[in-house]
């Protein structure tokens, strides 16, 4: 398994906790714990705030909140890319239409991840931009995601 | 295609104004607006990206409150070259929608996700956080603002 980093190096060499791994009587103990190990690790800290967005109430006519199928779309999303790499942690914006919109900027490049709500009909799509550049896009697969990040960090 | 051959319903020279309704549409670190405050959305974007002709008209748009507004210059929106155009909303003066000029609707994210992201980028690079929004003379503020502006131009 390669490590590859683009931010801060020292995170390539370090193994990540997975919640997984975590002690049984941690784990349940939920997200303080959680919390614990998200203010050393990326990956924790964007699960745990993906998390939040099951229990955001709604605003104003918006619908903030995702469903569990989203999340557990998204879920498996960052799990499958941060397997061996540790990207910096995207931006997340609910789409307030109960979908996700996921978010990476490095160096003026952009990937934007939009996991969409259960009820809509279209597929979860993934678009990129060079800095100064248009949006172009593809409906994704994580074959591209991956990609997509590998391209984000070089 | 339909294009309209009448003036659109505010001049050139007119801002006009974009609520920011949910406080997800903020960067945490810096308070600063997220391009996605130019996405259009079914809910409040029915009939096209929704502007108002005043910062309070912003507030009042929404039952609950509001965490910022963007203002824009209707003859920058038009120089865009992206085929934009103003509509105005029949039910209320204070209101217009950016739409296509031949009347469609721009994209949400759900039609064309590159499109609706390259606008709202369009449209973020164009428009200007109004600093002071939550102030209850903003408009009053931002007017003067602008008229000193303008009569700094001409005077140059």
């Amino acid at each position: 398994m390669s490590a590859v980093l683009n931010i801060d190096p020292s995170w390539a060499l370090r193994p990540r906790p997975r919640l997984a791994e975590l002690p049984k009587s941690d784990a349940t103990r939920g997200k303080s714990t959680v919390s614990g190990f998200a203010s050393i690790n990326p990956f924790i800290a964007l699960l745990e705030r993906l998390d939040a967005f099951l229990v955001i109430e709604n605003y104003n006519g918006f619908t903030l909140r995702i469903d569990p199928e989203t999340h557990a779309r998204a879920r498996r999303y960052f799990e499958d890319a941060y397997e061996a790499v540790i990207y910096p942690v995207p931006e997340l914006t609910p789409d307030g239409e109960g979908g996700i919109d996921i978010e990476w900027e490095t160096r003026g490049r952009h990937l934007a991840l939009n996991v969409r709500s259960r009820e809509a009909t279209q597929p979860d799509f993934i678009s990129w931009r060079e800095p100064e550049g248009r949006y172009e896009g593809d409906v994704v697969t994580q074959e591209l995601l991956n990609d997509r990040l590998r391209w984000l960090s070089r | 295609m339909v294009v309209p051959n009448i003036p659109p319903p505010y001049s050139c020279q007119t801002i006009l104004f974009r609520a920011i309704p949910y406080d997800n549409l903020l960067f945490k670190k810096t308070g600063e607006h997220k391009p996605n405050v130019f996405f259009r959305r079914a809910s409040s974007d029915p009939h096209g990206l929704s502007l108002v002709d005043s910062i309070q008209g912003c507030k009042d748009v929404f039952g609950l409150p509001i965490f910022g507004v963007r203002s824009i210059h209707v003859g920058a929106m038009l120089d865009l070259n992206q085929d934009l155009w103003l509509f105005p909303d029949a039910d209320a003066p204070s209101h217009a929608n950016i739409r296509h000029r031949n009347g469609d609707l721009t994209p949400r994210l759900v039609d064309n996700d590159p499109e609706c992201r390259n606008l709202a980028d369009d449209l973020m690079r164009i428009s200007r956080p109004v600093e002071y929004w939550h102030e209850e003379n903003a408009d009053e503020r931002f007017q003067a603002e602008l008229a000193g502006k303008r009569a700094g131009r001409a005077a140059d």
